[in-house]
C-alpha cells in the first residue's frame, strides 16, 4: 500500500481472497477523493468482471468521498452516456479489448486521459500466451497515449500467485515493477489428499469421484468440485443427486443441496448459487474451472480436483476456495490418465507447496509487434525514438512503408493504410488473418487461422467455457468455420506428424543444448473420436500441411549416447546408439511436461526427434513452441532446461509400467501411433544427458 | 515424432518470406501496396498549383476562382425574427407564448420587463444589439434544432469574410487520413477556392496546418454533413498530429437544412442528390465517393495526377455546390414574409 502511494509500480500476486482488491482500491480510492482532477483505469480481463466489480469500487468510492463518477465503459455502455462519461468520471473499469478500440480516439478521452494516475490490471495471471502478449503491448500503447496527455500513472497488477510475478509486471508493462506477495489472509490448516484411482480397479475413477463426494457432503462438509468439462460437472451433480436421500437434514446433504456451475450464467444465477454456498444451503457445487474467476463464494470444508486443472497456478486457486477465514480444510486430488496427472500423484507436495510456473507471455513477437506498431501509429505519429518501446526497429517501420501502410513524415511515419488498424488487430490472434467459429450463424469464438487449421478440422470436437461443440466446416478463404454444439460426449484428438528444421541457432551454445529459430511443418492425417478417454474410431483427414517459422529447443547426443561433455560419474552409462525408440519416448515425455515449467496447454508445444537430424547431425530431440513466432516457452524452457529434464527423468523412473503407458511416454496425439517406443532407453537417455549437462 | 527421412529431402525457405508477408499485411491493413516495376509512359502532372510552406512543411494549394450569388439576411428583419422567437427563452412552452401573445407581448423588447422573463429578454436584446453571433448560436441551437431557420438568419450578423465552406477528402470513415482540404472564402463578388492537398501522406500535418492558418479566429463553417464528418475528422486528425485544438466554429451543416426542406420528397439526401433535385446541377463524369481512396492511392503509386485530377475537380464542385445550396435556403429567409 505505501509504494502505491509513493508512486511506485506493483505486482500483488497472493492467494485468492487475501485482500488484494482491498489493498490496492484503498489507497487508490484515497487518492482520488483529495484529488478530483485525477483518474484511474482499471482493466479487467472480461466484461462480466468489470460488472461484477463496480458495486465495491462504488461503495468504496462513496465512503471516501470521491466526487467523480465510477463507472464501466465498454462496448455494452450506451453511446448516450459516453461523453458524459469521458468527462467526469474518475474512475473507470473496462476491458482490454475495449480499451484497443479507444485509444485510437484519446482526443475525446482527453479529460480522463490528462487525469490518469492510476492504471490497475486486475486478474494478472490471465494475461498470458497471445492474449496476454498482445495485451502487453497494448499496455505499451496505453503508456505512450497517456504520456503524450502528460499523465505518468502508477501501474498496479493484481495476480494470482504465479511463478516469477516480477517477471509477469514486467513483461506485461514493459517496465520494473515491485511485488507484494505477503498473503495477510487467515488461513486454518489444509490437509491434501493424492487420491490414486488404480487402488480400486473395480470402479472407474468418475464413479471413485463421484463416491468421495457422496462421503464429503455425508460428513456434514460442503464441498466444490472442479472437473474438467460441463458435461462431467453435470454428471457428477446429478449422480450424487441420486445417491443421496431426500430431505435429509441439511448438514447431512439432500438432493436439493447439489449444484452444478459452469460459465456463461446470469449474474442472478451466479448470485443465488454464491448466497447458497455462503448461507450454506448448497452442500456441493460440481463446476468448471468458471468459479475460479471473480466469484465469491466464501470458505468451503472441502474441494475435489478430478484431474489436473493444466496448472499448479490453477490448482492453487481451486483449492484456495478451501477452508477460509481460519477453519481446516481439505483438498482431494483425484487424477486422469495422462502423463501430467500422474506426476502430481506421486509429489502432491508440489501441488500445495512446489513452485508455481512462470506465465509465459512474449512481447517481442514480432508479427504481434509489428501490428501494435501499426495500431500506435494510427494513434499518434510515430517518432523514430519511440520504436523500441513497441518491440520495433528502424527496418520494420521502412517495410511497413514500403507496405504502404505507414508515411514518411519528418522524423517519423503516420500511419497510411485504410483499415483502423484496431479493427484489422485482434488481441487473441497471433495471425493476421483469423477465422470465425459460427454457431447457429453467431460468432461463437474467433481464432487465428494457424489455430482454426489445427483444432478446426472438419469434425473436431472443441470445448467453449466447457460446453462441446463440433465442426462441421472450414473454408479458409473467407476465414469461417461453422459449428454445432456437441452432446453425444465424445470427444476427438488430432494425430499430428511434425518436422522441424533449424534455421538459426546462435552460435557459442553448448553443443548438447540449442535454442533458436525453426521451421516447423505439421501434417494432420488422422483424428481419433474417443469416448470417456476411449478410442471408438479413427477417421483420417486431408488437409495440407501447417508451415511456420517458430522457436525451439533442442537436447542432442554423440553417436555413442554419450554428451559432448566428458568427466561424468555417468559415463559408464552409455546406450549402443540412441535409438529412435528412446529418443522417441524421450521427446513425448518432455513435450508432456512442458506445462510444469511454462504456464500453457499441452497443445502448444510439438516435438521431433531423430536419430540423426539434418542440422545437428547428431541424435536429437527437438521441442518446439507451436504459435508462429513463439510465444516466448522456448526461452523458458532453455533458461529452466535442467528442472525439465530432471522432472522428466523422474516421471519416468516412477512410472510403475514397464513399457510405455499414457502416463509416461504414449501421446495420444502421436501420428505414428507410438511406434517405435522404449521407455528404459528414453530414461536412459535423459539421464546420461543430464549427467552430462550437469558435469 | 520417429526421424522419417522425409525431412531430409525437405528444403525450406529460410525464415519468413518477406514479400509475401508484407503483401498479406497490406491486403490486411489495406496499405497502398509496393510501387509496380513499370512506372506508367507519361505521368500525368498534377497541374499549376502553388507550394504552400508551413510549419509542418510545403504542401501544395491548388486556388481558382469562380462568380457566386449570395444574398445575406437583412440584419433588422433577422434581429426581429429572433426578437420575436418566445420558445427562446427558458420556462416559455407553446401554451405560456399563447397567453403573452394574447396580452400583446410581440418581441423580446415587450418582454424586458417582465417579472420572470425579462432578465433572459434583455440578455437576448443585448447580444442582438451587439451582434455577438457566437452567444447567438449557442443560445439557438439549445433551444432549437440544427435545422431551424433562425439559424440562417444569423448571417444577417456575420462577417462575410468569416464563411468557410468546408469539404475534404480522406482515405476513410473514422480517423484514417485526409489528404485534401477544400475550402470557399467570399471575396467581392465571387468565391476562392483554396484546396489544400497532400503530395504524401507525409504532408498531411501540413495540409492541416495550413488549414489552421488559412482559418479566421471565429469561422463561420458552412459544410454538408460536416458536423458528422469532415470538422470532427479534422478535429481527429489535428489531434493525431499534435496540431492543438481546431477553434470552435460557428457550424451551419446544410445536410440538416436540406432534409428538412426538402427530405419529404427526396429519399436520397446526399449532396449529390439535392444538387440534382434543387439546383439541376448534373455533373459530367464525376466520382463516386467510395472511389476516392482507391484514386488518391493510384495517385501515391504511381505518381500520375490522371486518377487525382478527378478527385480534386469533385472536391471544388462539392464545395461551389455549397454556396449554391446555401444561396437558395438562404432565398426564403431573405424573403419578406
Amino acid at each position: 500500500m505505501e509504494r502505491l502511494i509513493s508512486g511506485q509500480d506493483v505486482v500483488v500476486a497472493t492467494g485468492p481472497s487475501s485482500g488484494k482488491t482491498l489493498a490496492m482500491a484503498l489507497p487508490i480510492v484515497a487518492a482520488l477523493a483529495e484529488d478530483p482532477t485525477a483518474t484511474a483505469l482499471l482493466l479487467y480481463p472480461m466484461k462480466a468482471l468489470a460488472q461484477d466489480q463496480l458495486g465495491k469500487w462504488t461503495e468504496l468510492a462513496r465512503a471516501l468521498g470521491v466526487e467523480g463518477r465510477v463507472d464501466v465503459y465498454d462496448g455494452d455502455t450506451p453511446s448516450h452516456r459516453r461523453p458524459r462519461l469521458r468527462a467526469e468520471g474518475q474512475i473507470l473499469l473496462t476491458n482490454p479489448y475495449a480499451l484497443h478500440q479507444y485509444l485510437e480516439w484519446h482526443h475525446r478521452w482527453a479529460p480522463f486521459f490528462k487525469g490518469v494516475r492510476y492504471v490497475v490490471v486486475d486478474e494478472g495471471h490471465w494475461y498470458r500466451g497471445v492474449f496476454g502478449s498482445g495485451v502487453a503491448l497494448l499496455m505499451r500503447r496505453l503508456g505512450r497515449v497517456l504520456a503524450r496527455y502528460g499523465a505518468d500513472p502508477t501501474y498496479a497488477v493484481a495476480s494470482a500467485t504465479t511463478g516469477d510475478a516480477s517477471l509477469l509486471g514486467e513483461r506485461l508493462l514493459g517496465r520494473p515493477v515491485a511485488v507484494v506477495d505477503r498473503d495477510g489472509s487467515p488461513q486454518g490448516a489444509r490437509t491434501w489428499w493424492a487420491w490414486d484411482p488404480d487402488l480400486d480397479p473395480e470402479r472407474s475413477p468418475f464413479v471413485q469421484a463421484v463416491d468421495l463426494c457422496r462421503f464429503l457432503v455425508r460428513q456434514g462438509s460442503q464441498t466444490l468440485a472442479f472437473l474438467p468439462s460441463r458435461r462431467m460437472a453435470e454428471a457428477l451433480a446429478q449422480a450424487v443427486k441420486e445417491r443421496l436421500p431426500e430431505g435429509a437434514t441439511p448438514d447431512s446433504g439432500s438432493s436439493s443441496a447439489v449444484a452444478s456451475y459452469r460459465a456463461g450464467y446470469r449474474p442472478e444465477e451466479r448470485r443465488e448459487l454464491e448466497r447458497g454456498l455462503r448461507e450454506g444451503t448448497l452442500r456441493l457445487v460440481a463446476s468448471t474451472c468458471a468459479l475460479e474467476l471473480g466469484v465469491d463464494v466464501g470458505g468451503l470444508d472441502a474441494v475435489v480436483l478430478v484431474g489436473y486443472p493444466g496448472s499448479v497456478a490453477s490448482v492453487r486457486q481451486q483449492a484456495g476456495r478451501a477452508g477460509r477465514s481460519g477453519r481446516d480444510a481439505l483438498v482431494v486430488y483425484l487424477p486422469q490418465e495422462n502423463p501430467l496427472d500422474r506426476y502430481f500423484l506421486r509429489r502432491p507436495r508440489e501441488l500445495a507447496e512446489g513452485k508455481v510456473e512462470v506465465p509465459v507471455l512474449n512481447p517481442r513477437h514480432k508479427e504481434l509487434a509489428v501490428r501494435h506498431l501499426l495500431c500506435a501509429a494510427a494513434e499518434f505519429p510515430l517518432r523514430r525514438d519511440e520504436l523500441p518501446l513497441l518491440g520495433a526497429e528502424e527496418e520494420d517501420a521502412t517495410s511497413l512503408e514500403k507496405a504502404g501502410l505507414l508515411a514518411a513524415i519528418p522524423n517519423g511515419w503516420s500511419y497510411a493504410g485504410r483499415v483502423r488498424p484496431a479493427e484489422a488487430v485482434s488481441l487473441n490472434a497471433l495471425t493476421a488473418r483469423q477465422v470465425q467459429i459460427l454457431v447457429a450463424g453467431e460468432v461463437l469464438e474467433t481464432w487465428d487461422e494457424h489455430r482454426a487449421r489445427r483444432e478446426a478440422f472438419p469434425g473436431a470436437v472443441f470445448l467453449h467455457q466447457g460446453e462441446a461443440f463440433r465442426v462441421r466446416s472450414l473454408d479458409l478463404e473467407p476465414g469461417i468455420a461453422v459449428a454445432e454444439p456437441s452432446t453425444d460426449g465424445l470427444t476427438t484428438k488430432a494425430l499430428t506428424l511434425e518436422e522441424a528444421r533449424i534455421e538459426r541457432a546462435p552460435s557459442g551454445a553448448a553443443s548438447d543444448l540449442g535454442l533458436g529459430t525453426v521451421s516447423i511443418r505439421e501434417t494432420i492425417p488422422a483424428y481419433k473420436v474417443l469416448d470417456r478417454g476411449r478410442v471408438v474410431d479413427v477417421r483420417p483427414l486431408d488437409l495440407p500441411p501447417v508451415e511456420f517459422t517458430s522457436e525451439g529447443v533442442w537436447l542432442t547426443w554423440g553417436r555413442d549416447g554419450s554428451t559432448s561433455r566428458s568427466g561424468s560419474q555417468y559415463r559408464d552409462l552409455t546406450l549402443a546408439t540412441p535409438s529412435p525408440g528412446g529418443l522417441h519416448g524421450a521427446e513425448h515425455a518432455l513435450v508432456a511436461l512442458v506445462p510444469l515449467i511454462a504456464l500453457c496447454e499441452p497443445g502448444d508445444v510439438g516435438g521431433v526427434s531423430s536419430v540423426h537430424h539434418p542440422d545437428t547431425g547428431r541424435p536429437t530431440v527437438l521441442v518446439y513452441d507451436a504459435f508462429p513466432g513463439g510465444i516466448g516457452i522456448a526461452p523458458l524452457l532453455y533458461a529452466r532446461v535442467r528442472d525439465w529434464v530432471a522432472r522428466t527423468v523422474d516421471l519416468l523412473s516412477s512410472c510403475p509400467c514397464q513399457e510405455g503407458c499414457p502416463r509416461c511416454v504414449l501421446s495420444p496425439r502421436c501420428g505414428s501411433g507410438n511406434q517405435p517406443m522404449d521407455k528404459g532407453a528414453a530414461w536412459a537417455l535423459l539421464a546420461a544427458w543430464l549427467a552430462a549437462h550437469d558435469g | 515424432m520417429p526421424p522419417r527421412d522425409r525431412m531430409r529431402n525437405r528444403a525450406y525457405n529460410s525464415g519468413v518470406d518477406e514479400k509475401r508477408y508484407l503483401a498479406s499485411l497490406a491486403r490486411a491493413f489495406g496499405g497502398a501496396g509496393v510501387a509496380p516495376a513499370i512506372p506508367p509512359a507519361a505521368p500525368v502532372p498534377l497541374g499549376a498549383g502553388e507550394e504552400v510552406p508551413t510549419a509542418y512543411g510545403p504542401c501544395l494549394a491548388l486556388v481558382s476562382a469562380h462568380p457566386a450569388r449570395l444574398a445575406f439576411p437583412d440584419r433588422s428583419l433577422s434581429t426581429e425574427a429572433v426578437a420575436q422567437a418566445f420558445s427562446l427563452l427558458f420556462g416559455i412552452g407553446p401554451v405560456r407564448e399563447g397567453g403573452l401573445r394574447a396580452a400583446g407581448a410581440r418581441t423580446f423588447a415587450d418582454l424586458a420587463a417582465h417579472p420572470r422573463y425579462g432578465p433572459q429578454a434583455r440578455g437576448w436584446l443585448s447580444a442582438l444589439a451587439r451582434g455577438d453571433l457566437a452567444l447567438l448560436h449557442d443560445g439557438i441551437s439549445r433551444r432549437f434544432s440544427p435545422s431551424h431557420d433562425l439559424l440562417l438568419h444569423l448571417l444577417a450578423f456575420a462577417d462575410r469574410e468569416d464563411l468557410v465552406f468546408l469539404d475534404i477528402e480522406t482515405l476513410g470513415l473514422s480517423s484514417l487520413p485526409a489528404f485534401l482540404i477544400g475550402i470557399g472564402r467570399l471575396n467581392g463578388d465571387g468565391i476562392e477556392v483554396r484546396q489544400y492537398l497532400a503530395r504524401t501522406l507525409g504532408e498531411e500535418p501540413a495540409i492541416l496546418s495550413a488549414l489552421r492558418e488559412e482559418l479566421p479566429p471565429q469561422p463561420i463553417v458552412i459544410s454538408y454533413n460536416g458536423k458528422a464528418y469532415d470538422w470532427n475528422h479534422l478535429r481527429g486528425r489535428c489531434a493525431y498530429h499534435g496540431l492543438g485544438p481546431l477553434p470552435e466554429p460557428v457550424h451551419l451543416d446544410l445536410l440538416f437544412f436540406a432534409r428538412r426542406r426538402w427530405g419529404g420528397e427526396l429519399h436520397d439526401c446526399s449532396l449529390g442528390a439535392v444538387e440534382r433535385a434543387v439546383l439541376g446541377v448534373e455533373r459530367e463524369l464525376d466520382v463516386p465517393g467510395e472511389y476516392v481512396p482507391a484514386l488518391y492511392e493510384n495517385y501515391l503509386r504511381t505518381g500520375s495526377a490522371a486518377s487525382l485530377l478527378p478527385v480534386i475537380a469533385h472536391n471544388r464542385e462539392d464545395v461551389l455546390t455549397l454556396t449554391r445550396l446555401l444561396s437558395v435556403l438562404l432565398d426564403r429567409v431573405t424573403r419578406p414574409g
